[in-house]
């Protein structure tokens, strides 16, 4: 819905009106193409870094690898970021400095960048499509489903949190509740924004209640899974990245291939049966990839909220609202979100004094992240409703 | 609207029937197991020890308490649902419960020095406050789903708070605060019940005395300020009062959810009737039915295990709020 005017405010004056000196002089500013093949030389309103998709993503590139270097030296035993990257290229200043940063610390930064990438794809795909920019894959229920799947399949003990077959689980999980708010949205006509997020809303609750049943019932595993349930990074080592890696590889390829979809579906309904599409089939398609990335990050992280939401919002007043632009950028920014979170909460747990290692306190990063996501919903709200 | 009061009678009968079944239920299931005949016998004069603490000490206190928790979260469901025209309100979708919860976990985890009886005016606080931001931002959204999704955007907000409190000041009893943050009524006291008590006790009486200018203020704003009600301020001490009720059930037993929001509705919908002086005492008797029955659910599904009593709540409520949405979609499509 707000995603429209971007459409109109590019073609807001008639092209033919326009004289030719405006059009030569608009032509300098913009320095180079708009990437999406508008016509040349056309006055815009994107956003100027929308014109330099490429510097961008390199730059979102780098800020990801400072980030990274910055996150591989927190722990219980600090190291700056000259002895991570001494560590990183094989030269380490101690020799055990490579077996902390390669050894332990390395699968939990690989794994936030990964999940965080997913989680902000499936965030910026499920915007485009609903064409509601309160979507996320948490808020439309989509990751209760997935947690739901994997401890009910945990407590039966078909699958452990390191077995291939995990994320076929929670798949199944993240299809089923997704379909069912999908289902309860779009029932008799248009979905209003809000509503269908509070169903998505509901839908969680009733999922995490059930969690909570199965975990009341077969308490074995309840202190592990309780933090995970809130997403956590916490003592991820590479035998989960063993798991996730395969999965992002294919669920990423799948998602990026499904961009043109997305872009026609936001485009809106009419647009999209205009140009030939099949509105329902691209949107069960986007839906499907959506819900395998968001399984495959919940099997590794748990249900870590709002990360898609604040990513794909964090990355529109940079390059616009298409999402061919929005989708990839949101990626990045879903890493350094997710990666940023961990920081803080790692940053939190080595701030508060404890006495021995194993039994201390970690913060999960899930909390982090709702805490930053809580109050840019109620903005967001706020907004659409204006 | 054919017989009002002879609605108003049975259905204050059967409730009444219902509140003292699950009470006679819940006492005698357990170990030891009291058949239902020798119940009276064994609460006037019990023969065994074993069988005195568990009934007088252990089961009744927590069917008072359910009742009383239920009492107070009815009551206060059908005053915001009333006073701010949104059949979709209750404590936990405006935010008031996370309010209240996140003061009671702070109070407990960092140790501040609040004495017992004074935790619910801590919890009242911080559920006013949240509340009255989420009310205060709402009356500005048309939609009643966004002002609902603006209590949850602040519920998340606020459990992010509470688990960030939980996690790095009690690691070690991260479980018993994930058993209160699903609102439960295990282990519950008497202490537990004459401190709700106390708080009912003026908070119940206030909220009924609002109901003659709740039937006003559901002719809309204006009129009823036209008929002298001061709206702004009758809504204010509309939402301290239901604040008052759900801070004093958090304090007791955590965040339970739905049973606020359902006993106003299943009384409008028996009664067919809105009159508040009718629904305000139904919806508060229908709660305590509702959280008793739930608690005793909740006790007995799976033992010898409990599963906390928040769950059943929600696991029954949310799927009739999903389908009270749908309904109000249908009547007024966007």
């Amino acid at each position: 819905m707000t995603a429209l005017p971007q459409t109109r405010g590019r073609s807001g004056g008639v092209p033919g009106a326009l004289p030719q000196e405006v059009r030569s002089n608009e032509r300098s500013d913009l320095g180079s193409d708009p990437p999406n093949g508008s016509p040349r030389g056309l006055p815009s309103d994107l956003p100027r870094a929308a014109h330099r998709l490429t510097w961008w993503i390199t730059l979102a590139a780098l800020l990801l690898l400072g980030l990274l270097i910055l996150h591989l030296g927190m722990g219980s035993a600090p190291l700056t970021p000259a002895e991570v990257t001494a560590a990183l290229t094989g030269r380490p200043i101690e020799p055990w400095h490579r077996d902390v940063v390669i050894g332990l610390r390395m699968p939990r930064g690989l794994i936030a960048v990964t999940a965080g990438a997913m989680l902000g794809v499936a965030g910026a795909h499920l915007q485009a499509v609903t064409r509601n920019v309160l979507a996320d894959p948490g808020l439309l229920g989509v990751s209760a489903g997935a947690v739901l799947a994997v401890v009910v399949g945990a407590s039966f003990g078909l699958v452990s949190v390191s077995s291939g077959w995990t994320p076929v689980v929670a798949t199944g999980g993240a299809l089923a509740s997704g379909a069912l708010v999908y289902w309860l949205g779009w029932h008799g006509g248009a979905a209003d924004a809000t509503r269908f997020v509070l169903n998505g809303v509901l839908v969680s609750a009733i999922g995490s209640a059930l969690v909570a049943v199965v975990l009341t019932l077969d308490g074995s595993t309840f202190g592990t899974v309780l933090r995970w349930i809130v997403g956590t990074l916490h003592a991820r080592t590479w035998e989960h990245w063993q798991v996730l890696w395969p999965w992002a590889i294919v669920s990423l390829v799948i998602a990026l291939g499904a961009i043109r979809g997305a872009t026609v579906l936001w485009s809106g309904y009419d647009v999209a049966t205009a140009v030939g599409a099949h509105p329902t089939r691209i949107r069960l398609a986007v839906f499907g990839s959506a819900a395998l990335l968001t399984a495959g990050a919940v099997c590794t992280v748990g249900a870590v909220g709002f990360v898609g939401l604040v990513a794909a919002h964090l990355v529109r007043p940079l390059v616009g609202h298409h999402p061919a632009r929005v989708i990839p950028m949101a990626a990045f920014a879903g890493a350094a979100l997710l990666l940023g979170a961990d920081i803080v909460a790692n940053g939190l747990t080595f701030a508060i004094p404890g006495d021995q290692i194993g039994g201390r306190a970690s913060l999960p990063t899930g909390a982090v992240t709702a805490l930053v996501g809580g109050p840019l919903l109620l903005a967001l709200i706020l907004k659409e409703r204006r | 609207m054919s017989h009002p009061t002879r609605a108003t009678a049975s259905l204050v009968a059967v409730s009444a029937v219902a509140l003292v079944a699950v009470a006679a239920v819940g006492l005698s299931t357990g170990t030891p197991q009291i058949p239902l005949r020798d119940l009276p016998q064994a609460l006037l004069d019990p023969a065994d020890e074993r069988v005195r603490l568990a009934l007088l000490h252990l089961r009744a206190p927590r069917v008072v308490l359910a009742a009383l928790v239920g009492l107070a979260l009815g009551l206060a469901g059908a005053l915001l649902q009333d006073g701010l025209r949104n059949p979709l309100a209750a404590p936990e979708l405006l935010g008031v419960s996370s309010g209240c919860a996140v003061v009671v976990a702070a109070v407990a985890v960092l140790g501040v020095p609040v004495p017992r009886p004074l935790v619910p005016v801590a919890a009242l606080t911080g559920g006013l406050a949240v509340g009255a931001l989420c009310v205060l931002v709402g009356v500005r959204l048309r939609s009643t789903s966004a002002q609902i999704l603006c209590g949850l955007a602040c519920a998340s907000f606020l459990s992010g708070c509470v688990i960030a409190l939980v996690t790095l000041g009690a690691p070690a009893n991260a479980a018993l605060l994930y058993q209160y943050l699903l609102g439960s009524l295990a282990n519950r006291g008497w202490a537990d019940v004459r401190l709700v008590a106390l708080w009912l006790a003026v908070a119940v009486p206030a909220g009924l005395l609002f109901a003659r200018t709740l039937n006003t203020l559901k002719l809309g704003d204006d009129p009823a300020a036209a008929l002298g009600v001061r709206v702004r301020r009758a809504r204010a001490g509309l939402l301290v009062v239901a604040t008052l009720l759900t801070a004093a059930a958090v304090a007791a037993c955590g965040p339970i959810g739905f049973v606020a929001l359902l006993a106003p509705h299943i009384v409008r919908r028996l009664l067919r009737s809105t009159d508040a002086r009718r629904v305000l005492p139904l919806a508060a008797l229908v709660g305590a039915v509702l959280l008793t029955a739930a608690d005793q659910t909740a006790r007995v599904v799976a033992e010898p295990r409990e599963i906390a009593a928040g769950i059943v709540t929600v696991l029954v409520g949310a799927p009739v709020l999903l389908a009270l949405i749908r309904s109000e979609q249908a009547r007024s499509p966007v």
